[in-house]
């Protein structure tokens, strides 16, 4: 799966970007950055590469855009408004020229660059971290993980999907994914293009809040999974899914525990001991590793290292 | 005897090829008119599914340019819709939907096609209105010449049908 990704985005590179190389092989590849009339660069792990002879230009930026919209912009109109496009099950950030209504991005007039993220499967990625995710009884218990952008919650959270549902490590339990950036399950005509497990259904491309508490009426979640809260109505809706029983796994941008307080909707949360447990994870060469975790015990979000 | 046979038949074949030209000319009214009812259906589908044109064509049985849109659905993915355009016109000489319509006449078309998938829903429905309004304009011109053409080739093969049947007899 994870080649067909990359072989579709470096397919459609190919094709759109007369300059693109074609001998680059983009395996480690997990960003692609192209900015109107500067190279092309390639992000790595710990590295970067700029593509000289790669240069793409404004007209060349606007229709790789309308490309990756399959020629259908307006069906995209929901997530361009929020400075995105998901293709493939990668996020393709954008940046350019916004065009704003009462303070609301509105849409784009112009679309000066883009941030091609490529999703990544590791089917072992929550293996270690899955255990601090339960109450030690093997029961799982509501957990907020914490990371810098690009440190792999969504990978992680992909993971710990997959095994909940199917039973790997912990009893197995009905899960609902709140995928409203449809990176998570990368759901195609209603099928998720990664393995999320037999158990889980999928709520795709609707806002968190309402997400949330619409699965909770309707389909009797065991367990709920989303990604990236940070809007209050988010932590509202997460509130009400913790205190109706149903476990949330949740996670957040933050580099340490403390900047999860100077965020208005989650350090409501935190005080009120909503979570039963924090994990702070970021990732080095080796992949994804724990920095901290913290308990309920801790509803200040102080650092309890393990 | 053979007189009259042979007087009815020319009355009866010109009749029929008088009748066959009028249909023909009204099959091209018929065009225009599934034109504009394509472009609607269309406006409400992308209003109503919001989904890309790929997924959203080939699920709309109510379509009457059946060829034309199976185009545009295959190819949309990859090819912006003013390219779009050039492998409809392209097909144009086989037996697709549009084969026979002047340039004038499918201006309306090629500006809807054009346009397709290039915005927003609002600005999309805006434009979508103004190919619909022109092709409503290009629809009541010639619906008025072709109805008149249509029942005047009709009379004058009835009428070529008498004057053949008058010389037989």
């Amino acid at each position: 799966m994870i080649n067909d990704r990359r072989q579709a985005i470096t397919k459609l590179l190919k094709v759109q970007i007369k300059s693109f190389p074609t001998q680059i092989d983009i395996k480690a590849v997990e960003e692609i950055r192209i900015r109107a009339g500067r190279p092309v660069q390639l992000v790595f792990s710990d590295t970067d590469m700029i593509i000289p002879e790669c240069v793409l230009s404004f007209d060349e930026c606007q229709r790789l855009v309308q490309t990756l919209c399959e020629n259908s912009v307006y069906a995209y109109e929901n997530e361009l408004r929020q400075g995105y496009i998901t293709y493939c099950g990668c996020r393709v950030g954008l940046v350019g020229k916004a065009v704003c209504e009462n303070g609301e991005l509105k849409r784009f007039s112009e679309i000066s660059g883009m941030n091609i993220r490529i999703a990544s499967e590791h089917k072992d990625a929550a293996s270690k971290i899955l255990h601090y995710c339960t109450d030690g009884n093997g029961n799982l218990i509501s957990t907020l993980i914490v990371s810098p952008p690009g440190a792999g919650k969504t990978t992680l959270l992909r993971d710990i999907t997959r095994r909940v549902s199917d039973g790997i490590g912990v009893l197995p339990k009905k899960v609902c994914v709140i995928d409203e950036r449809m990176e998570l399950c990368d759901c195609r005509h209603g099928i998720p293009e990664f393995e999320i497990g037999n158990r889980t259904d999928v709520l795709y491309g609707c806002p968190k809040a309402k997400g949330i508490l619409l699965t909770i009426r309707t389909m009797s979640p065991d367990i709920i999974i989303t990604d990236e809260i940070g809007t209050i109505g988010d932590c509202e809706a997460i509130r009400d899914a913790l205190t109706s029983g149903v476990v949330v796994i949740a996670s957040a941008h933050g580099n340490d525990f403390e900047s999860l307080r100077y965020r208005a909707g989650i350090a409501e949360i935190i005080k009120a001991g909503l979570f039963d447990r924090y994990i702070l994870i970021d990732r080095d060469e080796k992949g994804i590793f724990i920095k901290g975790i913290a308990g309920r015990t801790a509803a200040e979000g102080e650092k309890c290292i393990i | 005897m053979h007189n009259l046979i042979s007087a009815v038949m020319m009355l009866a074949a010109c009749a029929l090829i008088g009748n066959a030209k009028a249909t023909s000319l009204l099959e091209h009214l018929r065009t225009l008119e599934a034109i504009k009812a394509d472009m609607t259906s269309i406006k409400l589908e992308m209003r109503y599914s919001a989904d890309t044109l790929s997924r959203m064509l080939p699920r709309m049985s109510g379509l009457k340019l059946k060829r034309l849109w199976t185009i545009v659905a295959d190819k949309v993915s990859d090819t912006p819709t003013n390219e779009l355009w050039e492998i409809i016109a392209a097909d144009r000489s086989s037996a697709l939907d549009i084969a026979r319509m002047t340039d004038d006449d499918i201006a309306p078309l090629k500006s809807f096609i054009y346009d397709l998938g290039s915005s927003d829903i609002s600005t999309q429905e805006k434009k979508i209105e103004l190919s619909i309004a022109k092709a409503e304009e290009v629809l009541a011109a010639r619906k008025k010449e072709i109805t008149s053409k249509a029942k005047v080739i009709r009379t004058l093969g009835l009428l070529a049908g008498v004057a053949g049947a008058i010389i037989m007899l």
